[in-house]
Order: structure tokens, then sequence, then C-alpha cells
């Protein structure tokens, strides 16, 4: 517990908690006056108090971080007390533990920079009036609505609303076909003694391992007029033998008494397996639904196959096939009307951000989910 | 088992003489001592098919989907072995009345664009595997050496949002980053995704982007899961953090990096279907350097029209051979080495 001061560090440590600080103000207060007497180029005050914001976003990071957070000797470890915690029990620091925490912390940093500026940077093209596209810098330069409006009400919204209610139809129909499908499947088959067992699970896991490439798939879907309908793309989806290895592996964690107990009670097996067994599996279920129907809403594999891109056949398109193919298309189909060839890529960074718009509703689940750590099957990690 | 627990096991007694399963399973089961007498094998069978007689149903629309889009398909196989398909008859008339032949395969040996578009897929499949595979293991290496777990918390959810963006709107971000007049990046250093040399390169960046965050998940949880006395042993030690982290941290996830990168080497046929084609569908050129295996099949598949259907058949039957050699060989490795098997 000796106090070992490292004069150098100490001092440059000390600059950095007053250095920074009183950038992050300045910039707060430059910022400030400009928005104050300077209306014309208000974008710059807002990229300033961006810029303070940013600094102190990574100043307090760095700085926790430089301080050591260990309880030693302690039965519990006390609760934080907000960002300015100290050192309690003066332990010593190497140089190496200090620098190696401030590059840890600035390199992921710079990993999240790297992640959320492409995101500003496009997303603000939503936001933004086409004329001045060519000078956004992660914010947009003239704030305006029209390209939402664009895509809600204009000349192709009959084809964006009808991919987009495809989308929200093939989502709900193949979350809960599959997963209904694979559990009920899942059931019979997470018992020991189930007769046929090994033979029947070959036959799931064969279809995993072995496809017979996507020629003969088509050749079956044309062969059942299906090709250009959304029904080839729901079919193709519904069965999906990674699932149904999950909820087995979690049913056959279910002890047996509650089974007994049920069917003392004169329980059916329908009654059994629907009242009992899956209101005791939400977790998983609600995992397999997660994945569910974040694949169906962004994917369009499926869709690529069978539907053709190609105009007649855009009132089958779920809706991020429809972004794939409006992002293709667009140039040609723009070509007689003047605003539309302006903003032709504001209006799809709207409908791309309109695209998102379910994914985030489901961001508290997915929070959830990254804390919790994953539950599926024994991979508990 | 003794048999004391035999005896006082109320579900034992109430299930009845049912012994276990005389086929091997993957699992170990609990061996019952209790024999029954010795009917044989069959009567063994029905009695468990009378017990799960209403419970087997359950299975039936699983099995069905399977059988029919799955199974189903295979059937086609018979198509590679034909000399042509013509359009004028339907399915059936074309297997009746159509020429057999092998030759179709040999084929696939003589085509050049097939080498070009296996030599990509491989060549970006082992870029890939080295630099998105380490990074995962390296952002939650770093994410858990973070002193504040809720800024690694918060930096975890930020790095997986791309994950949950569809093929077309990253690679519309990014054509927004490259674009010439008005991107970031383009106005520097030109519009890089129309670039075939590029290509490549940025498959492999924008596969980094978008999944470097979701493989980080599952090392964190590990690493999360790793019991805290041991770092304080190796402190007393006299580790220090670089020592602990190559020591300590990495060999105590080596299961779940063994498992991932076997599972990413059986799946090294295939490049994403869905980001490689948006890629190649902005540029309009579909030329060789960027053709990977399944684009090439999709290609000549479904794109135009198939101008020859025995052939892209033959080679999509190829092409699922050796997926399927691969998920093999990569189950017995993970059986031999961890135990357990991929599935």
């Amino acid at each position: 517990m000796t106090k070992k001061k490292n004069n150098t560090l100490s001092v440059l440590l000390l600059l950095f908690r007053i250095v920074i600080p009183l950038l992050a103000a300045l910039l707060i207060a430059v910022s400030i006056i400009i928005f104050a007497m300077f209306g014309k180029i208000w974008y710059l005050g807002v990229l300033l108090f961006g810029g303070a914001a940013l600094v102190l976003w990574l100043y307090f990071p760095i700085r926790n971080s430089i301080w050591v957070r260990m309880d030693a000797g302690k039965a519990e470890p006390e609760k934080r007390k907000g960002l300015f915690q100290r050192n309690p029990n003066h332990i010593h620091e190497s140089l190496l533990d200090t620098s190696l925490s401030v590059l840890n912390v600035v390199l992921l940093l710079a990993g999240v920079v790297i992640i959320v500026l492409p995101l500003l940077q496009y997303f603000s093209l939503a936001f933004n009036n086409g004329v001045f596209n060519l000078n956004i810098v992660l914010v947009p330069r003239v704030f305006s609505l029209e390209a939402f409006k664009y895509v809600l009400l204009g000349k192709f919204a009959a084809d964006f609303w009808r991919a987009f209610g495809n989308s929200v139809l093939i989502t709900v129909v193949i979350t809960i076909g599959s997963n209904l499908v694979e559990a009920m499947a899942a059931y019979p088959l997470s018992k020991a003694d189930c007769p046929f067992r090994s033979g029947i699970m070959m036959f799931f896991i064969i279809t995993m391992l072995f496809s017979a490439g996507i020629m003969p798939i088509y050749l079956l879907m044309n062969a059942l007029h299906l090709i250009d309908s959304l029904w080839s793309v729901v079919l193709i989806s519904i069965s999906n033998v990674t699932h149904l290895l999950y909820f087995k592996t979690f049913f056959e964690g279910i002890s047996q008494d509650i089974e007994e107990a049920a069917r003392l009670d004169g329980a059916s097996e329908w009654q059994l397996f629907f009242r009992i067994i899956v209101p005791m599996s939400l977790p998983i279920i609600g995992s397999c639904c997660f994945f569910t129907i974040v694949g169906t809403w962004n994917g369009y594999g499926s869709a690529l196959l069978f539907i053709h891109d190609s105009k007649s056949a855009v009132s089958q398109m779920p809706l991020a096939y429809y972004i794939y193919y409006f992002m293709n298309s667009s140039q040609a189909e723009s070509k007689n009307e003047p605003w539309l060839q302006y903003n032709i890529e504001n209006v799809q960074a709207a409908m791309m951000l309109l695209s998102i718009v379910p994914i985030l509703c489901m961001y508290p689940y997915i929070v959830r989910y990254i804390k919790g750590g994953l539950q599926i099957g024994s991979v508990k990690g | 088992m003794n048999e004391m627990q035999q005896l006082s096991d109320p579900a034992e007694i109430s299930a009845g003489e049912l012994s276990p399963p005389q086929e091997a399973l993957s699992e170990p089961v609990t061996a019952t001592a209790k024999q029954q007498k010795d009917g044989g094998f069959w009567a063994d069978q029905w009695k468990r098919i009378k017990k799960y007689r209403y419970v087997l149903w359950f299975i039936i629309p699983a099995a069905f989907f399977s059988l029919f889009f799955s199974y189903v398909p295979m059937l086609g196989i018979l198509f590679a072995f034909k000399k042509e398909y013509s359009s004028v008859g339907d399915l059936m008339w074309n297997v009746i009345n159509q020429p057999w032949t092998v030759m179709k395969f040999a084929e696939i040996f003589r085509n050049a664009e097939i080498g070009h578009a296996v030599v990509n897929t491989l060549i970006i499949n082992v870029i890939r595997l080295g630099i998105c595979f380490p990074l995962s293991i390296v952002i939650a290496v770093m994410l858990s050496e973070l002193k504040s777990q809720t800024l690694a918390k918060v930096i975890l959810i930020i790095i997986t949002i791309p994950n949950f963006l569809s093929w077309a709107i990253v690679i519309g971000i990014w054509s927004g980053m490259f674009a010439s007049g008005f991107g970031l990046i383009g106005r520097f250093t030109g519009n890089l995704m129309t670039d075939n040399a590029w290509f490549k390169p940025l498959v492999i960046f924008l596969s980094a982007w978008k999944g470097a965050g979701w493989g980080c998940i599952l090392y964190y949880s590990a690493i999360m899961a790793i019991d805290k006395t041991y770092y304080e042993s190796a402190t007393l030690e006299g580790a220090n953090r670089l020592q602990k982290m190559w020591y300590l941290t990495i060999p105590s996830i080596l299961p779940t990096i063994a498992l991932t990168l076997v599972l990413n080497i059986s799946g090294m046929m295939a490049v994403g279907f869905e980001q490689v084609w948006t890629m190649m569908k902005g540029n309009t050129d579909l030329i060789n350097s960027q053709m990977t295996l399944d684009t090439y099949i999709y290609n000549i598949s479904i794109a135009h029209g198939a101008d020859d259907i025995p052939f892209a058949t033959a080679v999509g039957v190829v092409n699922g051979a050796i997926a399927l050699i691969l998920m093999l060989v990569g189950n017995k490795i993970t059986t031999k080495t961890l135990k357990r098997g991929l599935w």
C-alpha cells in the first residue's frame, strides 16, 4: 500500500484531467455563440456541439479505466457510485496496465465509430434535400421530410406498401409455422424411448447435410406453379432443422415428473404439449422466434431463387427484396422525373430506414438477449 | 444406480416394464436394471409404439415439409444424368424420353469458369476466416478487459447493430460511402465498389463489418463465465495483463473457438450468396474475378433462364456433395477432439 508516485505520469494525467474538460467546455461555448449570433452557419454549431459531446464521451471511459476498480479483500463488491470512481485501495498500477487500458478503450471506441459513422452518414440522407447531398457530414444539410413523403405517398408508394405487407405476412406465417412445426416434432424426439428415434433424427439431419442444389428445387416449384409467388418462399422456409435440434435439447432438459403428473390428471398428449410443455419452454421458443423473425424480415435469398427481379413480379416481393430491386432499377425508372433524379439516393435511404423500423421495435428483446447471454441448448456460454 | 434407488423411484415403478432402447443413441441413457420378460426386439418396439401412439403424430408436419422440400428435390438429381432438358414437355416427359448420359459431370472439369469460381470462393473464405474469425475473439477479449462492464454492454449492443440490417441495406450504405462525389471515403479514393480489383477485399470487409459484432457475443459470454478466482491466483503468481489474456482467457474459451472454427471450415464452400450477388448486381458485368461458386451456380441456373439444365444440376450436385463431405469431416473432428458432435 505504499504510494509510489510516478511524477511524470501523474503530471501528464493531471493535465489530461484538466485540459480535456476545458476543451469540451470551450467547444460547447463556441457552438452556443454560433447558434446565437450566426444563423447561417448553424450546422457548424451543430458540429462543434457534436464534437464536444464526442470528446466527453471519449474522455470519461478513458478516465475511468485509468484508475483500478478492484475491491481487494472485501467480501462483497461495493456498488458503483457513478462515473467518478477513484482508486479506493491505492493499488499501484503499472504503466503497462494503464497504457493497455487506454489502448483498449481507444480501439473499442474506434470500432464503434467505424460502425456508427456510415450509419449516421447514410441515414442522414433520408432527412436531406437532394440538392445538397454533396455537403452532408453526418447530419443533414437541409432538414426535409420530402423523401419520406415520396416513399409513403409517391409514385412507388403502392409497390412499397405492398412489399411491406408481403414482408409482414410472410414473417408472421413463417415464424409461427416453422417454430410450431419444429417444436411439435422435437417433443416426441426428446423422449429417450421414442420408437424409431434415431431413424427419424437421421432423416432430419440428412436434410441439413446434403441439399440437392437450387436447380431441382426450382424445377419443383415450377411444377407447382409457384414461381413468382410468395408461397414458394414461405414453403421453403418452414423446414428448419437447426431449430428442431435446439427444441429437442431443451425438451430433454424438462423433468419427466411434470408430464407424469399431468398424465395422472388425465391430460391428453395435445393438452400436455400445448398447455404445459410450451409455456415452460418460452425462453427457447422466444429465441428461435426471434431468429426466424430477423432472418425472414432481412433475408431475400429464397426470394432471389423463386421470384424474378423484374417489374412484373413486383407485387410478390417481400420488402428486403423490393429494396434490392429498387436500388438496382431506380436509375432507369427515374428518367422521367427531374425531382426523382436529384433525390434518388434520398428516397432509397428513406425506404431503407422505414424497413428497419420493425427491427428497432424488437431492440429491447435484442438487448435482453445480449445481456442474458446465449440460452440455446447446450451451448450455454 | 444402486438397488435402493431403483425400487424407490416412482417413475420407474409406474413406467412398467420397458427396457431401454437397444439401438445405440448419441447420448447416454441411464439403464434401468428392471428387466422384462424377454419378448424380443420387435415386441419391445411394439410396446413403445403403443405407448407413443398419439405423440408420434406430432412429427408428421415437420416430416412432411422435410420430405417434400428436401427429399423430393433429391430426385431431381436424375436430371444431372440426362443429355438435355427440353422445355417442350413437362418434368415427367423429360424423365422418360430424354437419353441418359454421365458426360455432364465430365463437362464440369472442362469448364474454365467453374475453376475461377472455386478459386475465388476459396480465396475469399480463407482470408475471411483469417480475418473475421480472430477479429471476433479479439473484440470479445478487449470487451472483457474493460474496467466498466456497462460500457462493455453498450459497445456490444452498438457493434451488433449491423447484423440486424439486410444485405441490401448494408451494401446501399457502403455504396453511399464509396460514391465518387458524395461519399466520405469515395471523394478521396474514387468509387471502389465498381472497381474489380477491390471486389474481394470489399466482400471480406463488409462481411467483417456486419458479422464480427454478432460473432463476438458468443465469445464474450464464454469469457464472462470464467471463474474470477483464476485471475486472482494469476495475479498472485505475478502475471501481468497480457500474460493473463494469453495464458488464461484464451485457453478457457478454446472449446468454443474450436467448435466455431470447425463449423466455419465445414462451410468453406459457401460464401454468403446474398452479399456477393447484391454486390455484383450494382456492377453490371459479371466477370470472372467476381464469381463465387454460389453465384456461378445461380447465374447458370436461374438468373437469366437456364441454358443447360442438366449441367446446372450436375454442378449443384457436386457442390452439395463437397459440402456434405466437409460437414462429415468437421463432425468427425469435433467428435474426436471435443467429445461432442456438430449436431
